[in-house]
């Protein structure tokens, strides 16, 4: 693949949304995107999309927003959107761009950013998991840290598992081992992406 | 003239040589300690005849330091990553690195025949040296959950190390390039008694297993990892000196109800722990289930029922490794039938709905069955899901030998029949007085302050706890912590304590040599935490990270956040230099 894609799940529901998931063609429509993006944090965005970040797909005109309120939900301030400058109706990026997906709460937005702007979306993006979820944490610290599970009795239940879900009686033996072989040597990150 | 005297007054008039054999019977290293104290000359003699030393944290003191003070160790076990590491709780890269240890040995060491590590990075290069150096007169080594090493060092300890008796791998991460170790050790050596790779995901074949047999004809210990026990037929028949073997597994192919008919087990075959065994296989032990002095059946597919149907089939059992399938019922069975039972270890079960035994919860009631039944218990660790402070009491009235106890209450259950469990701890205590190693994991509300204060009150012998999730608030921390005159080593998780308390309890706990704490008060800086700073006190934070593969959430991120650790210990050796970034060194400063 030529074009580089980053993909950010923010709350893991792609599992859950696959069947909800629409299919969302590439720069579709202007009116598409902004609505996507509008049901994003919109201060998040903007601190993100501010004047002199240098991304040429990206300015928060006033006049921009207004023209887009329609399609603004909730959040009152408006949004920076795709300036009408940048539509395109190809689905062609500009030079030095890529495609940035996001699945966010069962919508999926694409956005053509420059590798740099779009390495500090994805590292905000973190930065808010993780401190939200830092302050839930120390919330909940009273005493409610889960238990730690051994290294050696999860790897088993890993392969138990393995083994129950392999494929249908008629697979070849081998191939079940082999599959077996190949998922006890995956790191558990993976494993338990299945 | 005076000085004359005063020499010969001083070693009681023996002679240096007499001295140093009859150091030579002194093995306990609390013993050992209080010899070398006695005067100087004491002080050489234990240090020039002391044979074994166990380093519990590796950064404690520095391969020099070892080397000045005991320069004739025959054996040496150095300890790196903190306990939580076995279950995903440390940095990977928190450190423990063996490469200084064996800098040293291999230059100045030059009595060593027995080595362990564990839970320490050990790089192939570090192997290198090793067995470059000590390789011709290596007795034992141990590489016990380690990482960093590929079957390339394994390589060079079986070219190398022919009188190799022990080669011990549990549970380490080893990098396959290939089985080619296996062989060579075959080939090479013909002294092997213990060979060990439990846990880990080398891959053999059974052909070399069984040349090993063929050549090594004392080898009596044979733990290794996934091998179809059908494979295994041959080397069986012809290790017969065997007396444990550990891993193997069962492949149950639909049709082939006879693959493991076949297979013979070696005749003195009394420790046993196989992967994967069904209740279709579980029959092929009962030929000789009645020699089993060890059972390990924590990594098997059998119900509770099956548990009953075998335990009761050995009653010379000492050793018993299960998870809580095994339910109150096989407790009852264990305590009827094994009445040699000295350690009973009881795993916690996998969560998910339909994968464990519905029977499977151990409670109150297979506790105080077992208590009453199994007099002999010197080792108990269990997960339960339900007590009462009346089993605890059990437990102190019949288990006059317990040495170690561990309980942990699963989180399972909403309610529990009895909480808070202050009565029962204290009778518990009171009762079992050879205690030394102690866990007690509960959940908010399990133990009061004045509970916790009980167990500071009445561990007048133990010298190491985990305490999870108990007391009430800094009172109860400070209660426990006036008690507990001999606890070297604490660790404290899911507590309700504020970094000031924490402090506070350090310096009033007069043993302390190493404390850790995950999931506390933690404030934004830190800075309460150095009220304990002090010398030759370390103390290092690890802030709240990702963590790969902590399983309590069905963790949909590939990671979940970890809460702030604490890790603090004593060391001659002042700060690390080779802290990664995961770790912050609070005190002493750079």
């Amino acid at each position: 693949m030529s074009r580089a894609t980053v993909e950010l799940d923010f709350f893991g529901l792609e599992k859950e949304n696959a069947a909800r998931f629409r299919a969302v063609e590439p720069r579709s429509s202007i009116r598409g995107i902004q609505g996507e993006i509008s049901r994003i944090n919109p201060h998040l965005l903007r601190s993100l999309l501010a004047p002199g970040g240098g991304s040429a797909a990206f300015h928060p005109a006033a006049s921009a927003g207004e023209s887009c309120r329609p399609f603004l939900s909730p959040p009152p301030s408006p949004l920076p959107v795709l300036s009408p400058a940048s539509s395109r109706t190809s689905n062609e990026s500009l030079p030095g761009t890529a495609p940035l997906t996001i699945f966010y709460k069962g919508t999926v937005t694409v956005i053509d950013v420059p590798p740099e702007k779009a390495e500090i979306i994805i590292k905000f993006a973190e930065d808010a998991n993780r401190i939200g979820l830092e302050e839930g944490l120390l919330e909940k610290f009273n005493g409610d840290l889960p238990m730690a599970r051994k290294k050696s009795l999860q790897r088993f239940f890993e392969k138990r598992k393995e083994r129950l879900t392999a494929l249908g009686p008629y697979e070849e033996v081998e191939v079940r081992k082999e599959k077996a072989r190949k998922v006890a040597t995956m790191d558990v990150v993976t494993v338990s992406n299945f | 003239m005076e000085q004359w005297r005063m020499n010969r007054v001083m070693s009681f008039g023996i002679s240096d040589v007499a001295l140093e054999c009859v150091m030579g019977y002194i093995d306990d290293p609390r013993d050992r300690e209080a010899v070398s104290l006695v005067c100087k000359k004491w002080y050489h003699i234990d240090a020039i005849s002391r044979k074994h030393i166990t380093i519990a944290i590796c950064y404690s003191t520095s391969p020099g330091r070892l080397r000045r003070r005991f320069p004739r160790l025959e054996s040496l076990k150095i300890k790196g990553k903190p306990r939580a590491a076995m279950f995903n709780l440390t940095p990977e890269d928190w450190g423990g690195y063996a490469g200084p240890w064996v800098g040293e040995i291999a230059d100045t060491f030059n009595c060593l025949k027995a080595l362990h590590f564990r839970r320490m990075i050990v790089k192939d290069a570090d192997i290198g040296v090793l067995v470059k150096a000590r390789g011709h007169m290596l007795q034992a080594l141990k590489l016990d959950k380690c990482s960093g090493f590929s079957t390339d060092g394994l390589l060079l300890v079986a070219r190398s190390c022919r009188c190799l008796r022990t080669l011990f791998l549990e549970e380490s991460s080893v990098t396959e390039n290939d089985g080619e170790w296996l062989h060579e050790l075959a080939v090479n050596n013909s002294v092997l008694e213990t060979l060990n790779f439990y846990m880990t995901e080398l891959r053999i074949s059974p052909q070399d297993l069984e040349l090993l047999a063929r050549n090594c004809r004392s080898l009596i210990s044979l733990k290794i990892s996934d091998c179809d026990v059908s494979d295994l037929v041959g080397f069986f028949r012809t290790a017969t000196a065997l007396e444990e073997f550990g891993g193997g597994s069962f492949n149950d192919q639909a049709g082939e109800i006879n693959r493991y008919e076949r297979v013979r087990f070696p005749p003195r075959l009394c420790c046993l722990g196989l992967l994967y065994m069904g209740m279709n296989e579980m029959h092929i032990i009962f030929p000789f289930a009645a020699s089993l002095k060890k059972l390990d059946l924590q990594y098997t597919f059998l119900s509770t029922e099956d548990h009953c149907q075998l335990i009761q089939r050995c009653p010379n059992l000492e050793i018993l490794e299960v998870r809580n399938v095994i339910g109150d019922r096989g407790l009852e069975v264990v305590a009827q039938t094994c009445k040699k039972l000295r350690r009973l270890r009881i795993e916690r079960g996998d969560d998910e709905q339909g994968l464990e035994d519905e029977h499977g919860r151990v409670s109150q009631i297979g506790l105080s069955t077992l208590a009453q039944g199994c007099l002999e218990l010197e080792y108990l660790a269990v997960y339960v899901s339900d007590i009462t402070n009346a089993a605890l009491e059990s437990i102190g009235t019949f288990s006059k030998n317990l040495s170690d106890f561990r309980l942990v209450l699963l989180d399972r259950e909403e309610r529990i029949t009895e909480l808070p469990l202050d009565n029962g701890v204290r009778a518990l205590l009171r009762g079992c007085t050879k205690i030394r190693r102690f866990g007690f994991y509960l959940r908010p509300g399990g133990l009061s302050d004045m509970g916790l204060g009980y167990i500071g009150q009445n561990s007048s012998n133990i010298r190491y706890m985990l305490l999870g999730n108990v007391g009430e608030s800094d009172l109860g921390l400070l209660q426990f912590s006036r008690g507990c005159p001999n606890l070297q080593k604490l660790e404290l998780r899911s507590c309700c304590f504020s970094e000031r308390a924490l402090a506070l309890a350090v310096l009033q706990l007069p043993s302390l040599r190493y404390l850790w704490v995950h999931g506390y008060k933690a404030s934004p800086t830190g800075s309460d935490l150095m009220d304990m700073a002090r010398p030759f006190w370390n103390i290092e934070f690890i802030p709240p990270r990702q963590c790969i593969a902590s399983h309590e959430f069905e963790d949909r991120r590939g990671g979940v956040e970890s809460p702030a650790q604490i890790l603090a210990y004593y060391s001659l050796s002042g700060r690390r230099t080779d802290y990664p970034e995961s770790v912050i060194p609070l005190y002493p400063p750079a």
